[in-house]
């Protein structure tokens, strides 16, 4: 740190508060060793020869356009879906609202290769549906590839986007539809001037979140994409040629795309929203109602993306079950004790463990950065935040991928420990509940601290008395979701795994790969088990004060 | 204000029973409780790990050894015990051609470690300085789809040589995956390489090449190929012949005179944080039990004489097969040989 600069007036103050200035210190190391430290590292590695061979073998260019297709081709689909299915249980009279909520939500209780696991089980060589079609009308079924890679991410990235499309959906006032109704704008006009209008930013955000999630996507790709081959999956294999320079290369191109769309929605999209100007709906206003037909049209879509989703599940579950379903159909609990309950296989109590640690972790760190940030004065602010909110936009392989080039040589050697699968999941949830407590931060009153540190608390105590109450909803959601998001990672995680340290989503994909499938099923049985259980307790304690199972 | 307290007072102690729970978990996966026998072993396991899970808990029942298990393919297990080696994680390593195993002694990542129950395994199935000993064999044998070959060649006898394919009915009828990239084919070649002679091997290949349909990259399609119909015979592993008859296709497999093989082999990792158990280990694999274990389910053949032959697997000691076949040879054989062979066409 440079001290001697003019901003003499914000350290001389930080240094009279001590407890402040470690915490400003302790974030600076922090960020600069797991966030600077690896990044610097990656571009180093990659180094100009790499970059040359990576340029000149079409294999990897193929591999770029390949990512790019499916990326957008996915993510434009489950956009789709995600918006439509929204619509409906936002604006139309279909039955079964809480029904189709409920059906959203449970995806998110899994790793998204868990679809690719469902998936292969319906419709892989010898999936259910497939031998069934073989069987009955000698038709045989080919998804490898694109295709299968098309329907199983809009599949697992569709909660996404409906989720993200529902809180824009839900932040448009009626007020602005009725008044175009008065004015004699109906059904599809009325739709399409209106709400798509509104509705329009938050959907180009949903689209590059869930393109972005696709183009990082490691599990799914390797698992049904056959030889259709993609950026992660290439990146996987060159760490294991032992090409961390061309790893590197790849890692650097993943990462542009989404630094861009990471731009486009700080920059474009806050500007060119429109729902914020109407503020929160207003109570009393009922929204126009769509027609019978459209109702209908609306249902059944909803009702088929539900039975779509249900019958992922169902086959997993079976799978778990039985001896191996489809030929030998006889309840059996083996599988999920030699998996789940054996302590040679402590796979799903890695994954508890760590990702509570891991979130723990994530949400204190959390609320320390936007504690000082938006709080305290101290030089270097702004790259502060800005390397705290960074990792958001980097796909999990990379982060994955930085920390194992970082830290398997050099100074500091964490490979092979638990700490650095930790690190990795802190990374990319952090920025998150970070965002989330800087607003947080910002909407409680200055002045309330003031009065603590003017009746003689120090910095801790007002921490600890005053602003740590005041933050409890948002600190929980957020300890919820990172939870949630720390259970179910894989493309983040997958270089950083050793024997001891083999975590739920890698066995569940393991089992996958080697068609291993009533154990990889029970693996994502007990993986769900463990997540549910977890939120049963969370919510047991918070009771009210933390939406979980509210639809 | 009550039940304020009372909340802060049940988060106090939530949080204490995590704090616990953690120290606790940590301190077991380190093994702090029980002692050193109770240590785990951890195999890197190329096997599949249905199959490595059955050995493994049968010598957990035997020696009261937990593990702790990671498959890998074979390629990224060498790449993993590399990098590891100032810092090793796994103690044992289950499986993968012998080749993958050579790579590994001459880092220096391997502790040599001659198990007494290696004595009866013949010389070329095991490291000479008991780096790696071998654990199965899987020889080269040519698959016929006896459906197709019944509406082609009637009852004619089924080829029984190398040099049977040689006839010019095969053309078109034969699958061989491409031995410039393939470590299938490149194992057939380079036995042939040791029984012939180079330049007769190399002859021989460019007499095939006009009866090969195709020269698949991975080493197991041919045989998918055959057993769908796509041609007759599909020249891979037996092993792999062998698992696809038994999924309902009517495979025959022939173990030709001078085919060579694979050999599928163990070490231990040195360094390892418990290098006594991997010892421990190694004796284990060298028995009868997890031989039969091995071979039944993956249909190969066990480098033991004393283990039986797996149901519906080949006595491969009555046929012609490269007894002497010299793997070593072979992989230093390598880079010349499938230049020679690239040539051809």
């Amino acid at each position: 740190m440079k001290e001697k600069k003019g901003i003499g007036e914000s350290i001389n103050r930080l240094f009279k508060d001590p407890s402040s200035l470690v915490l400003v210190l302790t974030s600076f190391a922090l960020i600069i060793l797991f966030v600077i430290y690896p990044l610097v590292i990656v571009v180093f590695t990659s180094g100009f020869d790499n970059w040359a061979t990576f340029f000149s073998k079409p294999r990897y260019g193929k591999a770029l356009l390949n990512t790019v297709v499916s990326s957008s081709l996915s993510a434009f689909t489950a956009t789709l879906f995600g918006f439509i299915y929204a619509y409906a249980i936002h604006y139309s009279n279909i039955r079964g609202k809480k029904f189709f909520r409920f059906i959203a939500f449970i995806p998110l209780l899994a790793p998204s290769v868990m679809s690719g696991l469902a998936f292969l089980l319906l419709f892989g060589r010898g999936g259910m549906i497939s031998q069934w079609l073989n069987t009955n009308f000698n038709f045989e079924l080919d998804l490898y590839g694109l295709p299968g890679l098309w329907i199983v991410q809009t599949i697992s990235y569709f909660p996404l986007a409906y989720m993200t499309i529902t809180g824009v959906l839900r932040a448009i006032s009626p007020n602005l539809e009725i008044a175009a109704q008065n004015l004699g704008a109906r059904g599809f006009k009325l739709f399409r001037t209106i709400t798509l209008k509104l509705a329009l930013p938050g959907v180009i955000n949903a689209f590059l979140l869930v393109a972005i999630n696709c183009f990082a996507d490691f599990g799914n790709p390797k698992l049904i994409g056959g030889n259709y081959s993609l950026l992660a999956v290439e990146i996987y294999g060159e760490i294991i040629n032992n090409e961390a320079g061309l790893a590197s290369v790849m890692g650097i191109i993943l990462v542009i795309p989404a630094l861009i769309v990471f731009w486009v929605q700080n920059k474009i999209l806050s500007k060119g929203s429109y729902s914020t100007i109407t503020g929160k709906p207003v109570s009393g206003l009922k929204r126009i109602t769509t027609s019978k037909r459209t109702d209908a049209l609306l249902f059944s879509f909803n009702s088929l993306i539900s039975l779509f989703i249900i019958s992922m599940f169902a086959i997993t579950i079976l799978f778990a079950f039985t001896k191996n379903f489809g030929r030998d159909n006889t309840f059996t609990l083996d599988h999920i004790m030699k998996v789940v309950f054996s302590s040679s296989s402590p796979a799903v109590l890695n994954s508890l463990v760590l990702s509570l640690i891991s979130a723990l972790l994530a949400v204190a760190l959390a609320l320390v950065l936007a504690y000082i940030v938006v709080r305290k004065p101290f030089p270097g602010k702004k790259l502060l935040d800005f390397s705290a909110v960074l990792p958001i936009a980097l796909p999990g392989t990379f982060v994955g991928l930085a920390l194992i080039v970082a830290f398997s040589k050099g100074p500091i050697v964490l490979q092979g420990s638990a700490a650095l699968i930790v690190i990795a999941m802190l990374l990319k949830q952090m920025p998150v509940g970070y965002r989330g407590l800087t607003a947080s931060f910002k909407q409680v009153d200055k002045s309330i601290e003031e009065a603590a540190t003017n009746l003689g608390a120090s910095s801790r105590k007002t921490l600890t008395t005053i602003v740590f109450p005041m933050l409890q909803k948002t600190v929980v959601a957020n300890f919820v979701y990172a939870f949630m998001k720390n259970m179910n990672t894989l493309s983040t995680i997958i270089f950083l795994i050793t024997p001891k340290w083999v975590v739920a989503a890698v066995s569940i994909f393991n089992y996958a790969e080697t068609g291993t499938y009533y154990w990889a099923a029970a693996v994502a049985v007990g993986l769900m088990g463990a997540t549910l259980g977890t939120l049963g307790v969370i919510k047991l304690i918070f009771r009210s004060k933390v939406k979980i199972f509210d639809f | 204000m009550a039940r304020k307290k009372k909340n802060s007072k049940s988060v106090i102690l939530l949080s204490v029973i995590v704090v616990v729970l953690v120290a606790g978990f940590f301190m077991y996966k380190s093994g702090v409780f029980g002692g050193k026998e109770m240590k785990k072993i951890t195999v890197y396991s190329i096997f599949q790990e249905e199959e490595a899970r059955k050995i493994l808990d049968k010598f957990k029942a035997e020696t009261g050894i937990d593990y702790d298990i990671l498959r890998l393919p074979s390629g990224e297990a060498v790449s993993r015990v590399q990098n590891e080696m100032s810092n090793p994680q796994a103690d044992f390593l289950m499986g993968g051609p012998a080749d993958s195993h050579q790579v590994l002694k001459e880092a220096g990542s391997l502790e040599a470690y001659a198990s007494p129950n290696a004595s009866d395994i013949a010389d070329n199935m095991k490291d000479k300085d008991g780096f790696w000993t071998g654990f199965y064999l899987n020889p080269i044998a040519i698959g016929i789809n006896e459906e197709r070959w019944k509406e082609k060649y009637g009852s004619d006898p089924y080829p029984e040589t190398f040099k049977d394919l040689l006839d010019p009915k095969f053309k078109g009828e034969i699958g061989m995956s491409d031995p410039a990239t393939s470590g299938t084919a490149y194992t057939a070649v380079a036995s042939l390489a040791q029984v012939w002679g180079d330049d007769e091997m190399l002859n021989y290949i460019k007499q095939l090449l006009p009866n090969l349909k195709e020269r698949p990259k991975s080493g197991i399609e041919p045989i998918q190929k055959a057993a769908k119909g796509e041609y007759t015979i599909g020249v891979t592993f037996l092993g792999d012949q062998l698992k696809i008859k038994y999924q309902g296709n009517p495979i025959v497999s022939v173990v030709p005179e001078a085919a060579g093989y694979e050999v599928g082999a163990l070490s231990i990792v040195k360094g390892g944080p418990n290098t006594e158990a991997a010892k421990k280990l190694m004796d284990y694999m060298l028995t009868n039990e997890p031989g039969e274990l091995y071979t039944q389910s993956a249909y190969a053949v066990s480098v033991k004489a004393s283990v039986p032959i797996p149901k519906g697997g080949i006595d491969i000691k009555t046929t012609k097969y490269n007894d002497a076949y010299d793997l070593l040879k072979a992989a230093s054989q390598r880079k010349e040989l499938q230049n020679a062979l690239k040539d051809l066409k």
